[in-house]
């Protein structure tokens, strides 16, 4: 006993000093900063390899995604020998965004940050924490007309700054297994009436279904209020716009409906996209709305002959947008770097143009579009130009107003109460309501 | 005749017994399939791969810096565990055998750190790590699990049923307090300390929330995270590589419990010193 009360003493004050003077021992293939204790923002400013001053980029790519990220990365980093953009995955939007917020208390920020596109509101109704990049747009040459307007406009802001760079930017989409419907001699909806009876046609109670939609996530119902004909929060700002006119009640039980009849697969509340898309390639249902950047994983992954196309409309023709967007946080001390990093995104065609084709996100810029990558992508996969053409009926201006992130939660939770529990629609609405209003009186 | 009428209800034990123990390995022997299958055998239900594919260990293994990570978990898991035996030990014993001033309320605060979940408490600690200087370091995964409020409670109940007579004895035989800790009284704990030992490296060699929070770069991550990064955020997720990854962060855990289940059965059966 006493040999092993040796040992593990032994073994502990070797493991402390290994553990708090730890320079992080193996480099991490480029990534990570090295293992210095505790550096505030101030000392964080100093220099990387080859005393190139160092850009923290925190992003929310993971697995294929992740290495696309750091081949851009690469690419920009081997152009030139000024500047060192350091990338490392932070979890997904939420965790990103979390921790960001708490490492701003404590000089830990990153420079650049990925954030999901409904979550630059959360840094954005705070003054002072998003960095200005009109200057340096307006030194580019950059303009907001080159830029795809549904990707950008709730980016400039009341007092004519700009916040956020689109990035990996994505629309909904429908999936279409042509095999499945060709079968029952049908053909994709393009309505909600054809979707439903395409949908129920389809229907074997528990076994197969008619179209699926990953839960968890909002823009299928901001998507499916516009589409109503509504506007899901009001001009004034004050509350919920969809109310009155009964555009919420109308989309929120089409869905419930679908649902309960058998012909919606509803996603589960964790892994929804990954388990709704697998179901769509294992062919349990011939239409699969899901966003257009999962393109590159179907395309992968179906043995059978697929389409896209747009996602179905109801009164109007409308689509929200999803994705991620780039911000640099005005604490950085490397602002001007961070810049030129965005910028070489935004007009190399190693950078985001690389990107967005090898995943399916959108281009975001007008100059993108025709960049020799997405070219190549239309080339390989004409189902990638219905993306393209969607865009025009691509909004969130019903929804995106900078407290958005804070209701995000809450409408989840009726979403959840309608099609889980389906619980009554109106009386989740009536739940909903007050909330939206409490979190629209935030500044 | 009595043979006979053991054989059914032996029988339907057994088909019982087996049930529970399929139902239970059931994911686990799931995840070992995966991580033997092709991209496209993850597509549809394939309970066996038709050629297993080790490669995807390799791929796993390979997609990052898994080697340091690996080292971090060690390193990690390993000081925490030490430290935790030579506070927690002492703890317990003064818990069970002393009587002194704010004893009660020393174990009720015990109790309610216990109870408290860690998701409450990382904001303050991330501030106070943050205050330190200690960010850029494993200190912040490993300072806050020093001690270990469910040992010190498991440690005192068996601490308690040690009669003090033997202490007496102990002590008579001119031993001093550290000497009977460690050589009295631990000697007795054996299933105990393993229990603790082996839940305490469970936990935090699985810990994912935590070092997610309190790491922004990847030298000081743990395998958890690595393994979280093999999942694709949006587009297809490679399950077979993935799951190879999960086969290699619960190996170490699987092994230690073989090593270590008759001491944790012990331990939750303990019936008392004659």
């Amino acid at each position: 006993m006493k040999k092993i009360l040796s040992i593990l003493l032994c073994m502990m004050l070797m493991l402390g000093m290994v553990a708090g003077c730890s320079n992080g021992g193996e480099k991490s293939s480029g990534k990570g900063t090295g293992g210095t204790n505790g550096t505030k923002t101030e000392d964080k400013a100093k220099s990387g390899s080859g005393g190139r001053k160092t850009v923290e980029f925190w992003h929310s790519m993971a697995g294929k995604n992740g290495e696309l990220v750091d081949e851009m990365v690469k690419n920009y980093n081997s152009q030139q020998d000024d500047v060192e953009i350091v990338a490392t995955f932070q979890g997904n939007y939420w965790e990103s965004a979390s921790k960001a917020q708490s490492a701003a208390s404590v000089g830990e920020s990153p420079d650049l940050l990925m954030m999901g596109a409904d979550h630059v509101s959360i840094f954005a109704k705070e003054d002072g924490v998003l960095a200005d990049l009109k200057p340096y747009m307006d030194k580019a040459g950059l303009k907001k007309e080159d830029f795809v307007d549904a990707f950008i406009w709730d980016y400039y802001m009341d007092d004519g700054s700009v916040i956020a760079i689109p990035f990996g930017r994505s629309t909904p989409v429908m999936y279409v297994n042509n095999d499945m419907l060709a079968e029952k001699g049908l053909k994709a909806p393009t309505n909600w009436d054809e979707l439903k009876s395409t949908a129920e046609a389809f229907a074997i109670p528990d076994k197969q279904y008619g179209v699926g939609i990953p839960g968890a996530d909002t823009w299928y119902w901001f998507m499916i209020v516009a589409q109503a004909g509504g506007q899901f929060i009001n001009d004034e700002r004050t509350g919920l716009g969809c109310l009155e006119d009964g555009t919420m009640y109308e989309g929120f039980k089409y869905l419930q409906d679908l649902h309960n009849s058998g012909a919606m697969f509803f996603g589960p509340v964790t892994e929804s996209g990954t388990v709704v898309q697998q179901m769509f390639l294992e062919q349990k249902f011939p239409l699969f709305i899901n966003s257009i950047a999962g393109l590159a994983a179907v395309d992968e992954g179906a043995d059978f002959n697929y389409s896209v196309e747009m996602v179905p409309e109801g009164k109007k023709r409308v689509v929200p947008t999803g994705g991620a967007s780039l911000v640099i946080l005005e604490s950085s001390e490397r602002k001007d770097e961070a810049w030129d990093f965005m910028q070489w995104l935004i007009e190399d065609p190693k950078g985001s143009a690389y990107f967005v084709s090898n995943v399916g996100y959108l281009p975001y810029t007008k100059q993108m579009v025709e960049s020799e990558p997405v070219q190549a992508l239309l080339k390989k996969n004409p189902n990638y130009q219905k993306g393209i053409d969607q865009l025009q009926f691509a909004s969130d201006k019903g929804h995106r107003v900078p407290q958005i992130g804070s209701m995000l939660n809450d409408i989840l939770e009726t979403v959840d109460a309608i099609m889980y529990d389906n619980d009554d629609v109106q009386k989740q609405i009536d739940i909903l309501a007050p909330k939206v209003e409490e979190a629209l009186k935030e500044d | 005749m009595a043979k006979a009428k053991n054989i059914v209800p032996r029988t339907i034990g057994v088909i019982i017994k087996l049930f529970v123990i399929l139902v239970f390995m059931f994911p686990f022997l799931w995840m070992a399939s995966l991580s033997l299958q092709t991209q496209k055998e993850t597509l549809v239900t394939t309970f066996l791969p038709k050629v297993p594919q080790f490669q995807n260990f390799v791929t796993a293994w390979s997609s990052g810096p898994f080697a340091l990570y690996l080292r971090n978990s060690v390193v990690i898991v390993l000081t925490i565990m030490v430290v935790q035996m030579v506070i927690m030990v002492p703890a317990a014993y003064a818990f069970a055998k002393y009587d002194f001033k704010g004893k009660n309320i020393l174990f009720t605060l015990v109790l309610v750190a216990f109870m408290t979940p860690t998701q409450i408490t990382f904001l303050p600690v991330y501030y106070m790590m943050g205050d330190w200087n200690l960010l850029r370091s494993l200190w912040p995964q490993i300072i806050p699990f020093l001690s270990n409020a469910f040992g010190i409670f498991l440690l005192r109940q068996y601490f308690m049923q040690i009669p003090d007579e033997l202490i007496e004895a102990a002590k008579l035989d001119n031993a001093g307090e550290l000497k009977i800790v460690y050589k009295v009284m631990l000697p007795l704990c054996k299933p105990a300390i393993s229990t603790i030992l082996l839940f305490g490296f469970v936990d935090h060699w699985n810990d994912y929330f935590w070092p997610l929070m309190m790491t922004t770069v990847e030298d000081f991550r743990p395998l958890t995270m690595g393994i979280a990064a093999l999942k694709d955020t949006e587009g297809i997720v490679n399950w077979n590589v993935v799951m190879a990854g999960n086969m290699l962060l619960v190996l170490p855990i699987l092994l230690i419990y073989v090593f270590a289940s008759r001491y944790i059965i012990k331990a939750f059966a303990y019936s008392g010193i004659k």
